[in-house]
């Protein structure tokens, strides 16, 4: 690898995500790369959420309208990090998108032919016994890119 | 974000030796950053030389054949980078411990105080349909301080395809 011109970020929304996009940021803007931030809307979510309305109360609960709803919920947020945490030389954007996690970051990498992928060993599941995350453990198995992993641990 | 001062290269001498190096000169591109190769001289070999050289007349010990492989190396790895990073030469420095590859990367890192690890996905054990060697995963699972997994897009496409992966084929 001898140069950086896009850079792919897994972002969750946790506790870690304004540290990686520092991290990110910094590393673009010696390259004069840009960022790409990546959120992906858990299937298991939204499958979860389909199963408990269907028992509930039957047909009350629009697919449709509930991903357009939180992917507008989820760019607007993200673009906030991204404007908070990435440095203005930086160009960003975000891509929100449901499935599965760590399928969904892989495809972002594939389709905008990144040259980096950023991402936190840990997650959202910040057990204190979890070693790492088991959509970071995926990605690392799986990503045809260099991979940088922040093992960023707030619970010591 | 914590400054970032000395990054920490794992040398194996395999052929992912030198792209490895080449990423972690990308990357951290940032200045005033010392480069620290570190190789590890593998127990797993050690012993079994030793063991294989007992009845031997001109037996070999542990410290002597340890020597011997750092002077070996050493010469090695100097050679590959005047050949490759002449410019960068002199932020480097190389490192030889001897032990279990693994519980020596994570010791050095504390020791040296590394604040990011450059490891390549896969070393010397490479086999073709593995997607990635084991220390690089034990690397990554315990290491405290960020880490670079280098892979080459390339290369993991040829060895998908040889694999007879159908995307690759489609493409």
């Amino acid at each position: 690898m001898k140069a950086i011109d896009l850079i792919v970020v897994g972002i969750d929304f946790s506790d870690y995500s304004p540290e990686i996009l520092k991290y990110a940021s910094s590393v673009a803007e010696l390259h004069s790369a840009e960022i790409v931030a990546v959120n992906v809307i858990n299937k298991r979510q939204i499958e979860s959420l389909e199963e408990a309305f269907s028992d509930e109360r039957p047909h009350t609960f629009s697919l449709q309208k509930f991903l357009s709803d939180e992917t507008g919920k989820r760019t607007r947020d993200l673009d906030d990090l991204l404007k908070q945490w990435v440095s203005k030389k930086v160009s960003a954007r975000a891509i929100i998108r449901p499935g599965i996690p760590f399928e969904e970051i892989l495809k972002v990498v594939d389709e905008e032919d990144a040259d980096l992928l950023v991402i936190n060993s840990r997650g959202r599941s910040t057990f204190r016994d979890y070693i790492y995350g088991t959509t970071a453990e995926k990605i690392f198995r799986h990503t045809p890119v260099t991979l940088l992993s922040l093992n960023l641990s707030i619970v010591q | 974000m914590k400054d970032i001062k000395r990054v920490m290269v794992c040398v194996d001498l395999s052929d992912y030796s030198i792209e490895t190096i080449e990423s972690a000169l990308t990357v951290a591109k940032w200045p005033g950053v010392d480069f620290l190769l570190l190789n590890v001289i593998d127990n797993r070999y050690v012993d079994s030389v030793v063991t294989a050289s007992a009845g031997l007349p001109d037996a070999v010990d542990v410290e002597s054949y340890i020597k011997q492989a750092q002077v070996k190396r050493q010469q090695d790895i100097q050679k590959m980078l005047d050949t490759h990073f002449p410019s960068d030469r002199e932020k480097m420095k190389i490192l030889f411990r001897a032990g279990s590859p693994d519980a020596e990367i994570l010791n050095a890192i504390e020791e040296e105080n590394i604040d990011l690890v450059v490891i390549a996905s896969k070393g010397k054990s490479n086999l073709i349909g593995t997607l990635h060697g084991s220390n690089a995963e034990k690397i990554f699972r315990h290491s405290a301080v960020p880490v670079l997994i280098v892979r080459n897009r390339k290369r993991f496409n040829l060895n998908r395809s040889r694999r007879g992966d159908k995307r690759e084929e489609q493409k």
